[in-house]
């Protein structure tokens, strides 16, 4: 039974930690004001741009420092796709949900003809090396050992990083405040000699990278290959972004419910008592998305959207 | 300047001048320029065969198929899609951005099959008319709850959209599971519907070969889309809505009731989307529906359809056409050793420029004042 439980929460790490970088992504640049509807897309074109580093590195490299160089290069590449939406956004005031869909559906053909351009298949396929299957000491910790330190990979401690890194931007952070500034109100804030658009760039920038290794993140515990499908995590970030309020603690157990619930979905048939109840498989992929739309009818009377979400900034009205 | 011009002359400066004509430049210059950028993307990452590829895409529909199969294709595929765009832009005038169209498709498409399986007894001949209908209902309904989630909790039509797809999507595919004779499980396809269930082929047959798969859905959608111009032009539900799309305080104020009005939107356009799923499967004799966990596309194509028409009903039609033409002349590029998503390529970068299409007016705009200027 205890190492159901271990297993369990091995599994749901894998789950939890892409959404929740990928989440914590889009708040960055939310939080600025520019909506960022494109995560799937950057998401598919870090996984993209970090399969096809460690495919090429892989002998070359040794395991976990090929896949950190492979984050990195992932975030790069997020940084990339989204400096269009950015663009577009930004400089030229045009339609942010438009211009993210576009990314949306641009990056997963995008991916797959070059793939098939450059290798001639359609998946990037790569040595999958990269499980650590125990750090020393730590996995000694009673629960928290066997679950966070054993059969784990590097991109699970990047999250919680991130997720501190987030925390500290927007609480202490002059930077965080201005970002926040500039998404409330952008007016007011230039007034008080806030460059609005140098601050959304940066957002949607560190967005784009957080996107992008979230991708790769997403993908290398789950598969030895890219193909061009990160199963819609993106967008289920973009409701993990909506449903945590902008704000990243609330986002953290807003990915933590979701990947719980979807790990049911997922391991359900190694579990006794859900073998027990003999639901169709159907049933429980549908349980996440029916559970979050309970929730939201709960909490989506009151909103702390960010007042200038969406809106082009227009220096002209008060 | 103006009263000294003739009169016929004014009247074509003030059509170039008008806002749907630079619409009309601004829809243009998107596409040119998506096309353009996708060659240039080709060029750079498949050199040698880049030209030829492309030219086998542009032309292909026609060129290595023959106009007459070619043209039938092109609508097969363009009858689903018309359907999933007008799901989409109906939604966009309301001023609701429908994600849910993939959901509502797939629902639609599944209750046909379970229709036409189910009940072959009880329609006889009609059985393909039941089917269509009851799979448009499906989705008719599968829309108005959500927009009911919508409009009485103030959720947020994006991620109810996402939520409610995938809800949809296992809800059907569960439903499908329970009655062995639709789906057995872990078959990986549905079964065969029976031949009465496919639509017939109203004469199309004859312009287009009995082998082409054409059939009387696409006078369904083309009509649908032609009504639904004609509700939002020319009707007060129409008006209302959007009114409701640009400005949803004032027209609750005015006494508009918005909440029926986001209901209302949103079952229509389930409804449309619920009929192209139908449509799509109950065409072609002899086809398994694969079950996947995945949406289907037409729903995203849906939504690219309707971006690139603006939300017209009228425009959409033709979208549809065009992104179905480059879909067969892409399936040419194979030849090439290319990937025919490269279609998928295009159209996203033609949607990036609708995104800000407003800046290719503005430059219209500019350019016909200058050229007025120095006349």
């Amino acid at each position: 039974m205890i190492n159901i439980f271990y297993f369990f929460g091995q599994q749901m790490l894998l789950c939890f930690v892409p959404l929740m970088i990928v989440a914590l992504a889009g708040m960055y640049s939310e939080r600025s004001g520019i909506i960022n509807f494109s995560l799937e897309g950057l998401m598919l074109a870090g996984a993209f741009a970090g399969a096809m580093f460690l495919r090429s590195m892989q002998t070359v490299l040794p395991g976990n420092v090929a896949y950190s160089l492979a984050l990195v290069v992932a975030g790069l590449a997020g940084i990339a796709v989204m400096m269009l939406h950015s663009y577009s956004s930004v400089s030229l005031g045009g339609s942010q949900i438009v211009s993210g869909m576009a990314v949306n559906l641009l990056i997963p053909a995008l991916t797959i003809v070059l793939a098939r351009a450059i290798l001639g298949v359609l998946q990037v396929d790569y040595a999958n090396r990269f499980l650590i299957a125990e750090i020393p000491v730590l996995s000694a910790v009673p629960i928290i050992g066997p679950i966070f330190f054993r059969q784990t990979y590097i991109s699970t401690f990047i999250g919680f990083i991130v997720f501190i890194i987030t925390v500290v931007v927007f609480k202490k952070t002059r930077f965080g405040m201005r970002l926040h500034a500039v998404g409330e109100h952008p007016q007011a804030a230039e007034s008080l000699g806030i460059k609005v658009a140098a601050t959304r760039y940066r957002a949607t920038a560190i967005s784009g990278f957080f996107a992008g290794l979230g991708g790769l993140a997403f993908i290398v515990p789950n598969a030895s290959e890219y193909a061009a499908s990160v199963a819609g995590y993106g967008y289920l970030a973009c409701a993990v972004v909506i449903f945590g309020q902008w704000q990243p603690i609330r986002i953290l157990w807003a990915s933590v419910l979701f990947a719980f619930m979807k790990t049911i979905a997922n391991v359900y048939t190694v579990i006794p008592f859900f073998i027990a109840l003999g639901w169709s498989t159907y049933v429980y992929k549908m349980i996440p998305y029916i559970a979050t739309v309970i929730i939201l009818i709960f909490t989506s009377k009151k909103s702390s959207q960010p007042k200038a979400l969406g809106e082009p900034y227009d220096r002209s009205v008060k | 300047m103006d009263d000294r011009m003739p009169d016929t002359r004014k009247k074509v400066a003030k059509f170039l001048s008008s806002e749907g004509f630079s619409s009309l430049i601004a829809a243009f210059l998107t596409i040119v320029l998506g096309l353009f950028i996708s060659f240039i993307l080709l060029f750079i990452f498949e050199r040698n065969v880049s030209l030829d590829a492309f030219r086998v895409m542009i032309t292909g529909s026609f060129g290595t198929i023959g106009v007459q199969k070619g043209m039938a294709r092109v609508l097969f595929y363009a009858t689903p899609l018309m359907l999933a765009g007008l799901s989409f832009g109906f939604t966009l005038k309301a001023g609701v951005f429908n994600i849910g169209v993939a959901g509502q498709f797939v629902v639609g498409l599944l209750t046909g099959v379970i229709v036409a399986i189910r009940c072959e007894g009880v329609f006889g001949d009609y059985l393909w008319l039941a089917a269509v209908l009851c799979g448009a209902c499906a989705g008719a309904a599968w829309g108005a709850f959500q927009g009911f989630l919508q409009a009485y909790f103030n959720m947020h039509p994006i991620v109810c959209g996402i939520m409610m797809n995938y809800i949809g999507l296992f809800l059907i595919t569960a439903i499908c599971e329970a009655d062995p004779m639709v789906y057995a499980k872990g078959r990986g396809w549905t079964e065969v519907v029976p031949l009465k269930a496919i639509m017939p082929d109203l004469g199309l047959d004859r312009i287009f070969g009995q082998t082409s798969a054409v059939n009387i859905g696409l006078y369904i959608a083309a009509a649908l889309c032609v009504a639904a111009h004609f509700v939002l032009k020319r009707t007060t539900f129409g008006y209302e809505i959007k009114a409701v799309g640009h400005n949803a305080y004032a027209s609750q104020y005015a006494g508009i009731n918005i909440k029926r009005t986001v209901i209302l939107t949103m079952m229509l356009a389930g409804l449309f989307a619920g009929f192209g799923g139908a449509i799509q499967h109950l065409s072609a004799a002899d086809t398994h529906y694969a079950i996947t966990d995945a949406l289907p596309q037409q729903g995203f194509t849906g939504v690219s359809i309707a971006l690139i028409a603006m939300g017209h009903p009228i425009a959409i039609i033709f979208a549809a056409l065009f992104i179905a033409y480059l879909q067969v002349g892409g399936l040419g590029m194979q030849a090439y050793g290319l990937q025919p998503d490269f279609v998928n390529v295009i159209t996203s970068l033609i949607i990036y420029f609708c995104a800000f299409n407003f800046v290719f007016k503005h430059w219209y705009g500019r350019l016909f004042k200058w050229l007025r200027r120095a006349k």
